[in-house]
């Protein structure tokens, strides 16, 4: 009984979620609204909810991918043409079998379309609308049978003449109606309504739901108007049936929608429009001849076009097409620029340095001793005392030199796939310039990524050709054998599986740069030469609080303010291999990564007011080794210190200017010992900023013993939330 | 051109050694500064005898030893031991550059805490540890290392007693393939007794059993041992998180790293034949590393070298007090300084340089110290230039264990200055004084009142 409940209530939302779709948008209340407004003609509404259904129950019975009924996907395009339909042809029993039929068309229709064009990576947009009713159009001719009658007007503006002529009105004493009306009645036509009023309730809405849509709408239809106007074009196809809306929906799709909003992305507009307009104008020439109308083509093939073309570019700039679809130029935006301000530069597969303690970068990269040219991104290393001297008096054997006979580990994780080895050591100053990479290991992490350790001491590497070796085992000692006046050890990244390979540039995930006694946290940077650096170690306990292993419960008990509440939380996997907390109390998740060195929060579904919200935002980042001072910093989306209003105002500037933002920085706090901590307590300060101007702040505290995370506090503005572990 | 030196005329025998262009030279040239300051300064302003330390030599010798480990092993932490040398000063240099502390008795425990290390950075060694001090060490959460069972069982019930779970260690001895083999401290490792108080601490539950210790000898002239005990140490561990599901946190490899002093008896110079530290490293983290160990369960390697971070930045100066002519002929030199400072000359030939220039001439000479006592020997035999009464000499490598194991008998204890890395000297220990050697003496009332006549 509950599932059948349930499984109603999904369809019902599907329904909704087809009218928002037509808007790009995933919003219940746009749907809803968009829903009403088609009911302005009942006969349009009612036809437009039977085409849905069908399109439902077609699928069903059919045995098709259930969850894309649920957001609308696969009904849209029969909305659209239950719409089109309703509104040409009175209700009638052909008019109902023609419509059931036509709509189980665009089903088909959607879903090979769908398929086809996804595996090119392209959007289906309303093609299926479009066959389905050109075909509706030139196939019903024949069939005198079926005896369609013609609508003439439309019903509320029959029983309601004044409400329509008042606004009409209305839009008439301002000096700009010629553009208001259509620009309103553009937007409306969308939906199959051209009047002023649906218009105006359907932009209401569209500012409502995204200011950034709502602003392009108006920039897009501008360009379009002003193009028609400044070059003297034929309005009447843009007046006969407002077709005018392709400005507004290309404008959505490639100003916000598939393409990140940004200053680019409007400028693009500026091209895209008027190409738009070109093509509108030259397929009404063509189709005029078939008397078929022409909707929205002009617009698909535009999109379809620029999408596909911007896909096959080898890097974006500031114009990004959008990976994971938010239905919301504002969510696209934030996300989009949040994910790449903090993991633009990260690699896949994570490369450490090959050292045991702290080391000295004696060369780097595009140094003036030998990483020149086709080999500039290597890295030299060596060991110096504090008088920055590499070798104890009298510096004339390598014996003396700090860094000799010591242990070279392996960066990462491979096979080892070359190995050169017997070569003697240099006396000092003395370079082997035959065999100039002297001893050296070749390690294989992937196809294409290799990594080349160089100037071993002779006999003194551990490992054997095909081997697999783990990140930091021991593969050999360091040693001066090669091009090397005195013992060092030389690293680098490279494509290809040669002794004498190519370098490439790749940056080192995760270590800890020293100066002036102090560490610094750096993570997928190219270390610099003169750095002290050494690797990060995870401390056990760390490892063990933020172990979050899928199936574990944690239970929190949580203070906040006067309340006192229970969450029960649980680690899950979802079907792309992607951890996440899910709170049972609150149905809310949080996405996360533990990589062994550091724990990161990377999304949130759910609701803001759950105490899963407050922790994935109070510990969005944690280091997993306890080193004294050293700080991480990150950034998090303005929405989470500023309410409505204030972004209101970013979301129309977002694509050009952030006055609002935020970060976050983490440090520790009070440790027992750095070297075996039992109790570790670190702080975290997050800051909302206008105008780089700190004036949200929510600070936080986590306690960690030997049994995990056992006290969270966090103090946003006044209220103050403290919650335990209890298991 | 400067005036030449004279010394009075000498006798010596010829012998037919190997040829040597040189000629017969003394092995020492003389020392007349120490980083940078003059001996005779020295000896003028805080009197003499007078120990002196490197500020600067100590670091570099801490640095040097954290660094040869730490490029060889990922976690490493130093502990100064005490007993060495517990001088507050020279203390809390080693714990400016990151070292803990290792005691082994109560008043260094204090002398730890009084120095500012947090209780639970004080390792608490040691055969004899009271009930009173077990539970002062229990409160501050200090790592207990348990020596015997007497002391498990103890401990055991003041846990049980104050409801708290101690932070414990064992001290472990085994064959390591030396001799003399220490088996006196901790419990063996080849016949179980190890495994033995291993189980009896983790059924019993009432101690938390974080590390394991060894302390394999003093003054270590063969690295290898140290493997061999790093092999077992580890076997241990691994048995013990096997077995218990437990991971030990730290393995403690002790000290008896060899300074460059030369033992008596040995063939050869210390300096010759002393491994450098990167020896002893090399063989531990090797053993560590390949040991086994989960990559996130890597025990951290403690350290609790004295002598080698020490011996070289200390320094005995002293003055000639008179010589004579032995009943057999030999020279003989008497010093202000005596076996009473200088204890371990009884197991070093300690060496000496004058602190003056001299000629090209040597005599082999007894030097003895001041203490009207017939063991007073500093040096049976030496070569040295002849000296005169009033001449400066420097003892090297006195760092360790001169200062904590000098006695005020006879003679009273000298002044300690340490050179800071300025070069300028600081007193970090007055000379002692009659005053503070009756401080804690009482005289009963009848023995107040006496004439003599």
């Amino acid at each position: 009984m509950f599932a059948v409940a349930k499984n109603v209530i999904y369809h019902l939302k599907g329904i909704v979620l087809s009218y928002s779709q037509i808007y790009f948008s995933n919003n219940i209340w746009l749907g809803i609204a968009l829903m009403i407004i088609s009911f302005f003609d009942p006969g349009i509404g009612l036809s437009g909810i039977i085409a849905i259904v069908t399109c439902q129950l077609s699928c069903l019975f059919f045995n098709f991918n259930i969850s894309s009924i649920y957001d609308g996907a696969y009904t849209y395009n029969a909305l659209l043409l239950g719409l089109a339909m309703g509104s040409f042809y009175q209700m009638s029993l052909p008019f109902l079998t023609v419509l059931v039929i036509t709509s189980m068309l665009t089903f088909f229709l959607t879903v090979w379309i769908a398929g086809r064009l996804s595996k090119i990576g392209l959007p289906y947009l309303s093609l299926p609308f479009l066959l389905a009713i050109w075909v509706i159009l030139l196939g019903l001719s024949n069939f005198t049978g079926i005896k369609l009658v013609s609508k003439e007007t439309f019903s509320l503006q029959l029983w309601f003449p004044n409400l329509f002529i008042n606004v009409t009105k209305l839009i008439d004493s301002t000096s700009f109606s010629d553009y208001l009306h259509l620009y309103f009645r553009s937007l409306s036509a969308v939906i199959f309504q051209y009047n002023d009023l649906a218009g105006i309730i359907i932009a209401f809405c569209l500012l409502l739901r995204s200011r950034m849509a709502f602003a392009l709408s108006i920039y897009g239809f501008s360009i379009g108007y002003l193009f028609y106007y400044n070059f003297e074009g034929d309005f009447t196809p843009l007046i006969y049936s407002y077709i005018g809306f392709n400005f507004i929906l290309a404008a959505i799709a490639l100003g916000g929608f598939f393409i990140v909003p940004s200053a680019k992305s409007h400028f693009l507009l500026l091209f895209v429009i008027p190409v738009t307009a070109l093509v509108l104008s030259a397929l009404h020439t063509v189709f005029g001849h078939l008397h078929l109308p022409l909707y929205s083509l002009p617009y698909t093939i535009v999109v379809l076009l620029v999408v596909g073309v911007l896909q096959i570019r080898q890097f974006s700039n500031g114009l990004e097409l959008v990976n994971l679809q938010q239905y919301s130029p504002e969510l696209n935006h934030y996300k989009t620029l949040y994910l790449k301000k903090r993991f633009a530069g990260q690699t896949y597969f994570h490369i450490y340095l090959p050292i045991i303690g702290e080391w000295t970068i004696s060369q780097g990269h595009l140094g003036n001793i030998t990483h020149k040219e086709g080999w500039k991104y290597a890295w030299d290393f060596d060991v110096r005392d504090e008088m920055n001297a590499t070798y104890k008096a009298p510096g004339t054997d390598v014996k003396d030199y700090y860094c000799y006979d010591l242990p070279v580990i392996a960066p990462s994780s491979g096979y080892v796939i070359a190995i050169k080895d017997g070569i003697e050591d240099n006396l000092i100053s003395d370079v082997n310039l035959v065999q100039n990479w002297g001893n050296t290991v070749i390690i294989k992490h992937a196809d294409g990524l290799y990594t080349k350790l160089s100037h071993l001491k002779p006999d003194s590497i551990k490992v054997k050709e095909g081997d697999w070796i783990h990140a930091g085992e021991q593969i050999a000692t360091c040693g001066s054998s090669g091009r090397s006046p005195e013992p060092h050890l030389h690293f680098q990244v490279q494509a290809n599986p040669y002794i004498g390979s190519q370098t490439l540039y790749y940056p080192i995930a995760y270590y800890l740069v020293k100066l002036n006694n102090a560490y610094s946290f750096h993570n997928f940077s190219i270390p610099q030469e003169g750095q002290i650096v050494r690797n990060i170690i995870p401390s056990s306990l760390l490892l063990n609080a933020f172990s979050l292993i899928p199936g574990r419960n944690i239970v929190w008990n949580i203070i906040d303010g006067a309340k006192n509440k229970e969450n029960k939380w649980s680690v899950y996997v979802d079907i792309y291999n992607k951890k996440y907390l899910y709170c049972h109390t609150t149905k809310s998740s949080a996405y996360f990564v533990n990589d062994g060195v550091l724990f990161y929060f990377t999304d949130f579904y759910g609701t803001k007011k759950s105490f899963l919200y407050q922790f994935y935002i109070s510990f969005h980042k944690v280091i997993l080794g306890c080193y004294k001072g050293i700080e991480i910093n990150d950034w998090l989306m303005p929405q989470v210190f500023f309410n409505k209003l204030p972004m209101l105002f970013q979301d129309f500037l977002a694509p050009f200017y952030h006055f609002l933002d935020g970060n976050y920085n983490f440090k520790f706090g009070a440790v027992d010992n750095y070297m075996n901590p039992e109790k570790i307590i670190f702080e975290t300060n997050c800051n909302g900023r206008v105008f780089n101007k700190n004036v949200k702040k929510i600070d936080s505290k986590m306690s960690i013993d030997k049994s995990g995370i056992s006290i969270v506090e966090i103090q946003n503005k006044n209220k103050k939330t403290t919650a335990t572990c209890v298991y | 051109m400067a005036k030449k030196i004279y010394e009075r005329p000498i006798i010596r025998p010829l012998n037919t050694g190997m040829m040597n262009k040189f000629g017969t030279r003394t092995e020492y040239l003389p020392v007349t500064h120490i980083d940078g300051v003059s001996v005779k300064s020295l000896i003028k302003q805080y009197g003499s005898p007078l120990f002196v330390f490197s500020e600067r030599q100590m670091r570099e010798n801490i640095r040097f030893a954290k660094r040869t480990f730490e490029t060889r092993y990922p976690k490493v932490q130093f502990a100064w031991s005490y007993k060495t040398n517990y001088l507050n000063a020279i203390c809390n240099v080693y714990h400016q550059e990151g070292s803990w502390a290792e005691v082994v008795s109560r008043f260094e425990y204090d002398k730890a805490i009084n120095n500012g290390v947090p209780g639970d950075k004080i390792i608490f060694n040691g055969p004899d540890k009271t009930d009173e001090d077990l539970r002062v060490a229990i409160k501050n959460n200090s790592p207990i290392h348990i020596d015997h069972l007497d002391e498990l069982y103890r401990l055991t019930d003041i846990a049980t007693e104050m409801k708290v779970k101690p932070r414990v260690a064992i001290r472990v001895n085994m064959d390591t393939g030396i001799y003399p083999m220490w088996d006196r401290f901790g419990f063996n490792y080849e016949t179980g007794q190890a495994w033995d108080a291993i189980n009896k601490i983790l059924a019993s539950g009432k101690l938390d059993l974080v590390g394991l210790h060894t302390h394999i000898g003093t003054y270590m002239l063969t690295p290898s041992a140290y493997g061999v005990a790093a092999a077992k140490m580890a076997d241990l561990a691994l048995g013990i998180k096997n077995k218990y599901d437990t991971v030990i946190q730290y393995i403690d490899m002790g000290g008896g790293f060899a300074s460059q002093n030369t033992l008596k008896g040995s063939f050869l110079k210390g300096s010759d034949i002393v491994p450098p530290i990167s020896e002893y490293a090399e063989v531990i983290c090797t053993a560590l590393l390949n040991a086994g160990f989960k990559n996130t369960e890597l025990p951290t390697l403690y350290l609790e070298t004295g002598r080698a971070l020490i011996d070289n930045a200390g320094f005995l100066l002293g003055s000639v007090i008179a010589n004579k002519r032995l009943s057999d002929g030999r020279k003989a030199t008497i010093l202000d300084f005596g076996v009473n400072i200088l204890f371990t000359s009884f197991w070093y030939d300690h060496k000496i340089s004058p602190a003056q220039e001299f000629g090209m001439h040597t005599e082999d000479t007894v030097l003895y110290g001041p203490l009207c006592m017939n063991i007073d020997v500093i040096r049976e035999n030496i070569s040295l230039p002849p000296l005169n009464a009033g001449d400066q000499v420097v003892v090297h490598h006195t760092g360790a264990y001169t200062v904590t194991q000098s006695m005020q008998f006879i003679a009273l204890r000298p002044a300690v200055v340490m050179i800071d890395l300025m070069g300028k000297p600081h007193v970090i220990k007055k000379k002692e004084s009659l005053k503070d050697l009756e401080k804690n003496e009482e005289m009963p009332e009848f023995l107040k009142q006496f004439k003599l006549v």
